[in-house]
């Protein structure tokens, strides 16, 4: 079956991305991970597929609801961990709407920014939140496995927008040059 | 065409930002210590990692070094406040454990510590 | 473009970070050298100067350090212990300048520092190790001797009159012999160094590419940085509870007396100054301690160009306002 991208399909196709990366948090808990602050991050997937699909309106409420669905089925809806989680998720947004307009780039490589800078926003709001420095200590190790994470979650994000464009018929988009309107004023 | 997953330049964003990462790591991170420097009336000198018991005099009597493979401490020694063995080990370049009377100092060196000096 | 051509830019850019990265790894120590001086552990540390020029300027810094020990300890041949016994006296124009300093700050830490404590030093005789307290009776005998405006210094002629107190200047010596030595560094070519006399720290010039990095030690965890600063140009001197003490039924008996009462004051675990000269933050260092936290600060506010840090009894941490600008804390 072939869907248009109407808008009321459109706004579907988000909400089954809202849900799918709000999940995809949950789930990740579930995981053994080398270090225990350490996440695959997954949840990024559904985010950087939006961004891409949508541009940065739509990307940023993909990212929203991961934080918000994530946080409400955990228990930890505004304690500091949702502040680091949703002050990390904001940046990386922000970083990959603006690296995925660059031609050059795959989604690997915008991925990767964007895990990058949502570490470095986590880290920066624990120095802050703790009052000590001595998070940055953690740059090097978590640095290194936020980048790892970022290249997986790149190949996954491509593979849901290959789906998307391939069998629901979106079209090719490079950037967010498609989304100028947020997807609520539409439904 | 659809978006590409992965290009030349993602190689070259993925290999600055570990490049980022290390740099971080370089320069900054505390080490284990290199040596210990083992300083009595005698003088001073310099032992590696993993030398085991020293024992070394003083004007009070004998002061007992253990140096290990990671950090080095002063088990026992002959002076009645004993803050020396209250120290502890020294597992970071910079940390000093000292038997005034008896006239005994441990150093942990080492070419990047936490600290250059501690103000006590 | 071919398949090659494309990836060189990136593969170039690749090797330029990871020769970069692999170039910011330590390379260089300072030279350090260590002795035992002013019953203490002294270190000195120099960044940069080549080795024989360092060693030789360490060696004038010790010479500076070893000069003002043996005139100003209270051991038996010191021109210190010969004053002390003959009750007055000429004295040298160091001595006659550090006893200067000394009842200068008396005057102005209303005796909170007061170089006239030996004979509550020598009853409490901390250093001896657990034993129990003085009497009250001991304790007020010993009081009666303490009185630093008993002592009548003439600057001029150098000539002193003790006025039946006994000195002892554990409390600033050491901070004026670190600033001979910070001074017989800079005489010898150093600008980067560190002078560390059991603690208390002259910080001159930088480390290489970084500041140096001090860490304030916890008072009550021996593992533990109360903070990791990169002070300014100057002396930080740090006065604690946890450096000469015994532990006696419970009780902690250490080695900072309070001349008022005549015990170890208990208002604070330590005492943290930043001062342009050690001599100050010394005695400065000192006074606040048993002052406690809150007269403590507002000395410290009072006097133009000095900062602190005090850890209170309870163990709070408060500072001056000004501290945070001249020991700014460092990530590392």
């Amino acid at each position: 079956m072939r869907w248009d991208a109407e808008p009321t399909a459109r706004a579907a196709h988000m909400g089954f991305l809202i849900a799918l990366a709000g999940a995809l948090q949950v789930l990740e808990l579930l995981l053994p991970t080398p270090v225990p602050w350490a996440r695959l991050g997954l949840a990024n997937a559904p985010v950087l597929a939006a961004l891409t699909l949508w541009g940065p309106g739509p990307g940023l409420w993909v990212g929203a609801g991961k934080v918000i669905v994530g946080a409400l089925f955990t228990g930890r809806f505004l304690t500091p961990g949702f502040l680091l989680s949703a002050g990390g998720t904001l940046t990386a947004v922000a970083v990959m709407a603006v690296a995925v307009r660059v031609p050059v780039l795959g989604l690997v490589g915008v991925s990767a920014l964007g895990a990058e800078a949502h570490l470095l926003t986590q880290l920066a709001l624990a120095a802050a939140l703790l009052r000590t420095p001595a998070v940055w200590a953690l740059v090097p190790l978590a640095g290194t496995l936020a980048l790892a994470s970022g290249v997986v979650t790149g190949w996954v994000a491509a593979g849901i927008v290959r789906v998307a464009q391939e069998d629901l018929g979106y079209p090719p988009a490079t950037g967010g040059n498609r989304a100028t309107s947020s997807p609520s004023a539409r439904t | 065409m659809s978006r590409r997953a992965f290009t030349p330049w993602d190689a070259l964003v993925v290999a600055a930002l570990l490049g980022l990462n290390l740099i971080a790591w370089a320069p900054g991170r505390p080490g284990r210590p290199t040596g210990y420097r083992i300083t009595s009336q005698a003088g001073s000198r310099t032992v590696p990692p993993g030398s085991g018991r020293i024992e070394v005099p003083g004007p009070l009597g004998t002061t007992v070094i253990e140096v290990g493979k990671r950090s080095a401490w002063i088990v026992e020694g002959p002076c009645p406040l004993r803050l020396c063995v209250r120290t502890g080990a020294l597992a970071r370049p910079g940390r000093v454990a000292v038997c005034l009377p008896n006239r005994v100092a441990l150093e942990a060196l080492g070419p990047e510590g936490e600290v250059d000096a501690v103000g006590r | 473009m071919t398949r090659l051509a494309r990836w060189a830019v990136p593969l170039a850019a690749v090797a330029l970070v990871m020769a970069y990265a692999s170039g910011r790894r330590p390379g260089a120590e300072p030279f350090t050298e260590t002795r035992f001086l002013m019953d203490t552990l002294v270190t000195v540390t120099v960044w940069g100067t080549p080795e024989p020029d360092a060693r030789a300027a360490e060696e004038r810094a010790f010479a500076a350090l070893a000069a003002v020990d043996q005139e100003m300890a209270r051991v038996e041949g010191t021109p210190l212990w010969e004053l002390n016994r003959a009750g007055g006296g000429r004295v040298s124009e160091a001595l006659a300048s550090v006893l200067a300093d000394a009842l200068a700050w008396a005057r102005r830490t209303g005796g909170a520092f007061d170089p006239t404590v030996a004979p509550l030093l020598d009853l409490w005789d901390i250093p001896r190790g657990p034993h129990p307290p003085p009497s009250p009776l001991a304790v007020d005998a010993a009081l009666s001797q303490v009185g630093w405006d008993r002592v009548r210094l003439d600057p001029g002629r150098r000539t002193v009159d003790l006025g039946r107190t006994r000195v002892d200047l554990g409390g600033i010596a050491k901070g004026w012999a670190i600033d001979r030595a910070a001074e017989a560094l800079r005489a010898a070519g150093a600008s980067d160094f560190i002078v560390n006399a059991g603690g208390d720290l002259y910080v001159a010039g930088r480390r290489g590419d970084r500041p140096w990095r001090v860490g304030i030690q916890h008072p009550r965890n021996q593992n533990r940085f109360l903070r990791v600063v990169a002070p300014m140009e100057g002396a930080l001197v740090t006065s604690g509870d946890y450096e000469r003490f015994y532990e006696w039924e419970g009780r902690r008996f250490h080695h900072i007396l309070d001349p008022r009462t005549g015990r170890p004051a208990r208002g604070c675990q330590s005492v943290t100054v930043w001062a342009p000269t050690a001599v100050d933050a010394d005695a400065l260092s000192t006074a606040v301690f048993v002052l406690g936290p809150e007269e403590g600060l507002r000395l410290l506010e009072a006097q133009p160009g000095v900062e602190g840090l005090v850890v209170a009894a309870d163990g709070t941490v408060r500072e001056t306002p000004g501290f945070a600008r001249v020991a700014p804390e460092v990530r590392w």
